[in-house]
């Protein structure tokens, strides 16, 4: 398999380090609420409504795992590609957040329409991966920059 | 040697990893530190069961939250259980910010307790609560319960809107904010905060925790 020869800077290879991290804490926090959660309304966030609702699960699995799953192989990818300097895993940082951020939209659009709570939590995950999502387009349009060899 | 660099460089991350995964871990995991509140009852709080039993459950509800009304079935077993042995104190603590019907809701069983059926009043709010939640103007519904449990309806009228249960709903949500709670339902135990019990019997357990040792 062919992949793209695309070559990431150092800066943004750590900021995708820095948020992926940021990202993978937050997803493990909410499955560990998700599980051992007080049952309770709290003031400052509605997070127990939306990890109770039945949008919380995906085949009976909780969603804040499929986060974390997700967090972990970016975190992975971007530690291989600083290891290794391999196509493979720049290609990964440059395609894969895409469906990483569709997946957020979709849930930003579960709490804002259908479950009318926002859990802070869940909308901190939103931003973490919009944000690698926006990283993985400048890396994409930076290899635009440079003309292909052949 | 560019193996050995790889070692290294996937040990350090994993030792990162792992120790970052335990703090995120840590703050996660409720804390277990003890809470106490001044548990003075006072005159014009909502008891039921024995006033001078052994085992108080004070109790910090909203209306309008769902899990206030999950835990609704079970404080009532408790009662129905321990009619002796234990004295039920209800407190509102109405999260106006985040349920925009709960301070009307508190007003209607405030307005019932008047008549002397808080507690009907309650149940029947608590088990409908999707029924009312979402109105624009509960009341309707409020009074309507109201005559189903044959208040005086123009006297449940003027109390839901009467200075007096006001004060009573914020006086009780003064309390809470002064003990630092942000959540609902809060459940002390003889003033000492429990964790939300999981089950009936673990309800129990933590009441009479003590009793068992």
């Amino acid at each position: 398999m062919q992949f793209l020869p695309i070559k990431i800077n150092k800066y943004l290879l750590l900021a995708i380090l820095v948020l992926a991290l940021l990202g993978l804490g937050d997803a493990i926090f909410l499955t560990i609420k998700y599980y051992v959660g007080n049952i309770n309304c709290s003031l400052w966030s509605g997070c127990q409504e939306v990890l109770k609702s039945s949008y919380a699960t995906m085949f009976g699995v909780p969603l804040a795992i499929f986060g974390v799953a997700y967090y972990l192989f970016i975190l992975f990818s971007a530690l291989a590609y600083l290891q290794t300097n391999k196509n493979i895993f720049a290609n990964i940082l440059a395609f894969v957040p895409s469906f990483g951020f569709l997946f957020s939209l979709y849930l930003i659009y579960l709490q804002l329409v259908v479950i009318k709570y926002i859990c802070i939590y869940c909308m901190l995950s939103a931003l973490s991966s919009t944000l690698i999502f926006i990283l993985s387009l400048i890396i994409f349009w930076q290899y635009k920059k440079i003309p292909p060899l052949s | 040697m560019q193996k050995n660099n790889g070692f290294i460089f996937w040990g350090i991350s994993l030792v990162i990893l792992v120790l970052f995964v335990w703090m995120i871990v840590n703050l996660a995991t409720p804390s277990t530190k003890p809470q106490i509140i001044n548990l003075d009852i006072n005159a014009d709080d909502i008891i039921k069961g024995n006033e001078t039993a052994k085992y108080t459950l004070l109790e910090y509800s909203d209306f309008q939250c769902p899990a206030c009304a999950t835990y609704q079935p079970l404080v009532k077993k408790l009662n129905e259980e321990f009619p002796n042995d234990l004295k039920i104190v209800f407190r509102n603590f109405p999260l106006s910010e985040i349920h925009a019907n709960a301070n009307n809701a508190a007003y209607a069983a405030g307005a019932a307790n008047s008549q002397g059926k808080f507690w009907e009043m309650a149940d029947i709010l608590f088990s409908r609560q999707a029924d009312w939640s979402a109105e624009e103007k509960p009341q309707e519904k409020f009074i309507s319960y109201a005559q189903e449990l044959n208040l005086d309806l123009e006297k449940f009228k003027t109390d839901m809107d009467s200075t007096a249960v006001k004060d009573k709903v914020s006086k009780d949500r003064i309390s809470a904010e002064s003990n630092n709670l942000n959540s609902t339902p809060t459940f002390f135990v003889n003033g000492q905060k429990i964790t939300n019990p999981s089950s009936y019997n673990e309800f129990k357990n933590a009441i009479f925790a003590d009793q068992n040792k």
